[in-house]
């Protein structure tokens, strides 16, 4: 879960940590009185908000009117109207300070930029990096070496590495993946306040925090999402919607990729990406199937692929799962289904008899992700040329 | 190699008291291995199957003695079942369970590293080796001994690439499923790195994906290999910013694309394959010999009409 500011910066200041005060939440039709200059900042669960005009500078008289300006341009880019906002920090640096996992070293990872307040994707070489070992706490002085090799001096030496140590708990305990503060501002006093925070969580630990349901986040998660996308989520399964002309059915993730890759390699586009949780029963696999004949009914779609690799499954189980989903909604456009199984999964229907099935339904069966692709290929151009032929006639 | 499955390998089976461990302890068997105890808290004195039962790891393995491990606990006990395991001094770990936090993963792979614990997964299949003994849930009938190693992100993509290959009639000596979670308990590199000191085999090919920067660590590893490695990395025609199914499988940055770590992987001297059928074009190339005989039923090719 893609956390949004407010209730990263709750988490920082109940750790302990210094953010802006003031703080009001303002949505649609609600008034706004402050005393003081403010920043006013659209919550929603992505980056680059400033550059889209989604946080604005007001003076104390003027922030009624600038939230609401912000609340009507996220009203009108289809978004949830809600925006934060807080008193201005008068700030002598910005820099960039981040937490998150090495997937690879299997450690924290503490990332440093002198200069904040930018997209650190544009200037990598300018972020420093610090592993730390997961399984005990950090220190500040620890860091101190860490950050005045970076540049820090002064009294901020001590405040960043302060801020810094606290985060490796913060991290644990909320099964963060990712913890960003961009900026993190340096007072003429040197103290630090984190003047944004991008935070991911763990969706796997939700679990242990059933709290999380209740956050204003999870209210935003399915923000950019597809109808279909919303529909999936909810459902338990993976659905990404996709520009293309085969709408796929399939399971497993490397599978799924597999396939997008071959169609798109034989010059046709995937229209979706799927994939069942291990242990999904039948009822989920329904869920799939009609979520994606009903991706498929749209016009951009021109045919359907199925592809499963059975080890453990059985595949008249699975040969019955599709009979059934596409008799109950007949789709209305080509169909191929394919099957990699061998073995115990043919006990109960062999691969011969899975084709005879589906051939009486008038559908192609095949055994191989190649020949799955070939028969699409070829079901489009029978259709296209039957299509052609009733023009003529028509002309 | 041969310490980490030995053929017949003997295997503890934890947590597999329900009609899918069951059916996973079965499988294991009739490809060569041999589950010798089950863990199930409580449950000690039992025996089920001719299978005796055990409270806690330790305890199975001061009885058997046993290769490896393969936990079934769901992902909220998987973690601590990792590090069971690695108390217990098993040298060979599977952890198959799906959604195991990674904060978990975090704490319990280094612990299991530190004590000499080679952990598969978390997200796994296993690892089999072909026609000698299973860890975990590889369909042998895909499969046809050879000299090739597969290691793979994604289960189904490593069964279906050993489908393919033995359809065209190149043999496999190792399938290994590193796992599909953000974090895995042995990088990509370090099984590569072990495949290729691996005598049974002459060349490896490795299936990755999209997201992470595992592929980075391998590139000085495939630099100096004498054997042959080949390399398909999945999503390539992925969607920017979505995360495919796996935990793992999210493009961050523009360096966890497909196509940045295959152009990485292809500089350090991989041979780089967009399509399974494109791994069997460069086997091919390389003279690897082929079975003669198809397997049972060969694949369609083409139309069917």
């Amino acid at each position: 879960m893609n956390l949004l500011e407010v209730d990263g910066k709750r988490l920082l200041r109940n750790a302990g940590l210094s953010v802006p005060g003031g703080q009001h939440l303002v949505r649609e039709g609600e008034t706004l009185a402050v005393d003081r200059p403010v920043v006013v900042k659209a919550q929603l669960p992505a980056g680059g908000r400033g550059k889209v005009g989604l946080v604005r500078l007001a003076e104390a008289g003027e922030a009624a009117g600038a939230a609401a300006a912000v609340l009507a341009s996220l009203k009108q880019q289809g978004r949830q109207p809600l925006v934060l906002v807080e008193e201005q920090v008068a700030f002598a640096a910005e820099h960039y300070l981040a937490l998150t996992l090495d997937d690879v070293g299997q450690q924290l990872l503490l990332m440093f930029a002198l200069k904040g307040g930018v997209d650190v994707e544009d200037a990598p070489d300018a972020v420093r990096k610090l592993r730390l070992d997961p399984s005990r706490p950090v220190h500040p002085h620890e860091l101190i070496s860490f950050f005045r090799e970076a540049g820090v001096s002064g009294k901020a030496l001590g405040s960043i590495a302060r801020f810094a140590a606290a985060l490796p708990r913060l991290f644990r305990e909320n099964d963060a993946t990712l913890i960003e503060i961009n900026p993190l501002a340096v007072t003429a006093a040197g103290q630090v306040v984190a003047l944004d925070c991008k935070m991911s969580l763990d969706e796997y630990a939700s679990p242990r925090h059933r709290d999380w349901q209740s956050w204003l986040s999870a209210g935003f998660a399915e923000a950019g999402l597809s109808e279909l996308e919303v529909r999936a989520r909810r459902s338990g399964f993976t659905f990404i919607e996709m520009e293309g002309d085969v709408a796929i059915i399939s399971g497993g993730a490397g599978l799924g990729m597999m396939l997008v890759d071959l169609f798109a390699e034989s010059g046709h586009r995937a229209a979706n990406f799927c994939d069942l949780l291990g242990g999904s029963g039948e009822r989920e696999f329904r869920e799939m199937v009609d979520l994606v004949l009903e991706r498929a009914a749209k016009p951009d779609v021109k045919a359907i692929a199925v592809y499963f690799t059975l080890s453990a499954t059985s595949l008249k189980a699975a040969v019955m799962s599709v009979v059934n989903a596409i008799r109950s909604r007949p789709p209305a456009k080509p169909l191929v289904v394919g099957f990699g199984a061998a073995g115990p999964a043919e006990n109960e229907m062999t691969m011969a008899q899975a084709i005879e099935t589906f051939a009486a339904l008038g559908h192609v069966c095949v055994a191989d992700p190649a020949a799955l692709v070939a028969a699409v290929d070829e079901a489009l151009k029978n259709r296209a040329g039957a299509e052609r032929l009733a023009v003529d006639k028509g002309g | 190699m041969s310490i980490l499955l030995p053929p017949g390998a003997r295997i503890i089976a934890v947590s597999a008291t329900g009609p899918y461990g069951r059916a996973q302890i079965a499988f294991m068997n009739r490809h060569g291995s041999s589950v010798v105890a089950v863990v199930a808290p409580g449950r000690t004195g039992l025996t089920e199957d001719g299978l005796p039962y055990y409270d806690t790891v330790a305890e199975a393995m001061d009885a058997t003695g046993a290769d490896a491990a393969a936990i079934y606990t769901p992902a909220g006990g998987c973690a601590d079942a990792i590090v069971e395991c690695a108390d217990a001094r098993v040298p060979l770990v599977l952890a198959a369970a799906e959604r195991v936090p990674v904060q978990d993963s975090l704490h319990a792979l280094p612990y299991a590293r530190e004590r000499g614990t080679w952990v598969i997964g978390p997200n796994s299949v296993g690892m089999f080796r072909v026609g000698h003994a299973l860890l975990g849930s590889f369909p042998g009938e895909f499969t046809l001994p050879g000299r090739t190693a597969v290691l793979g992100r994604s289960g189904t993509l490593t069964m279906t690439v050993a489908r393919i290959l033995s359809q065209h009639g190149f043999g496999q000596s190792w399938l290994c499923h590193i796992g599909g979670d953000l974090l895995a308990g042995r990088n990509p590199h370090e099984w590569l790195e072990m495949l290729l000191a691996d005598e049974d085999t002459d060349q490896v090919i490795y299936c990755g994906e999209l997201g992470g920067s595992k592929e980075y660590a391998m590139l000085d590893i495939v630099a100096a290999a004498r054997k042959p490695v080949l390399a398909m990395i999945a999503g390539c025609h992925a969607p920017t910013g979505k995360r495919m199914g796996h935990a793992g499988a999210l493009a961050n940055a523009r360096r966890e694309t497909s196509a940045a770590k295959a152009t990485a992987l292809a500089e350090a001297g991989a041979r780089i394959a967009t399509t399974p059928y494109g791994l069997v074009a460069y086997l091919g190339e390389l003279d690897v010999p082929r079975h003669a005989a198809q397997p049972a039923r060969p694949a369609r090719s083409g139309s069917t009409r």
